[in-house]
């Protein structure tokens, strides 16, 4: 992990490369918490990761189950009997 | 109303059980209308929560009551401004992989649906349940 060390009102650029543009992260508050601003190119989602795990689990289960799902739920009462 | 589902064809819902995100699922934030739909053959242990605004998009959730002796979810304060007074009921999403015995469930961000309100909402639990909780154990 790059450790970078910013003032308030500092910011940091990541150059995406390949003509995508930079996405800028900028310091507003510091404090107990601190306040990020974040400008991205459009179509670069930004999420907070504790919802982004939400993200990638909720897109996982939204694919189709690959199966009859009968088989799982048979299994399922099996096991909490 | 007649609509096309993932897992069923076409069914009636009734326009008083369509069910509405006002905290939507993470990632899928355009999607608002839902029908909750019950396989006879499985009963109410389970249940498909059917997108209304595309067919294509289903998620098949789980009642964690069989979870009870560990998984006691606390909602936050803010729960009755997103869903209205009322009891909730508790639904934990599953995802099903290729190899069914992987089955798991998220238990860190349960649905909540406020049955009177027909509201429900997608909440992070402060408690720290995992996001991927298998179902079944590992047979040794």
């Amino acid at each position: 992990m790059l450790v970078i060390t910013r003032k308030i009102n500092d910011s940091i650029i990541i150059e995406l490369g390949d003509g995508r543009g930079n996405i800028e992260i900028k310091v507003l508050e510091v404090g107990n918490q601190i306040r990020l601003g974040i400008d991205a190119p459009v179509g670069y989602k930004v999420w907070r990761n504790e919802i982004y795990e939400n993200v990638l689990a909720n897109r996982m289960a939204a694919s189709p189950a690959p199966l009859n799902v009968l088989d799982v739920v048979s299994k399922l009462s099996e096991k909490h009997k | 109303m007649k609509y096309k589902t993932r897992d069923f064809g076409e069914i009636e819902i009734k326009e008083s059980d369509v069910l509405t995100f006002t905290q939507p699922l993470f990632g899928f934030e355009d999607y608002k209308n839902f029908a909750l739909i019950y396989n006879p053959e499985i009963g109410d242990s389970m249940a498909w929560l059917q997108s209304l605004d595309d067919p294509s998009l289903c998620f098949i959730l789980f009642d964690p009551t069989p979870l009870m002796s560990f998984f006691k979810p606390q909602l936050p304060a803010s729960v009755e401004k997103i869903l209205g007074k009322g009891e909730y009921i508790c639904w934990v999403i599953c995802a099903i992989p290729d190899d069914i015995r992987k089955i798991t469930v998220n238990l860190k961000s349960p649905v909540f649906i406020n049955p009177l309100t027909k509201k429900m909402a997608q909440i992070i639990l402060e408690q720290d349940y995992p996001i991927r909780f298998p179902l079944i154990k590992e047979d040794v």
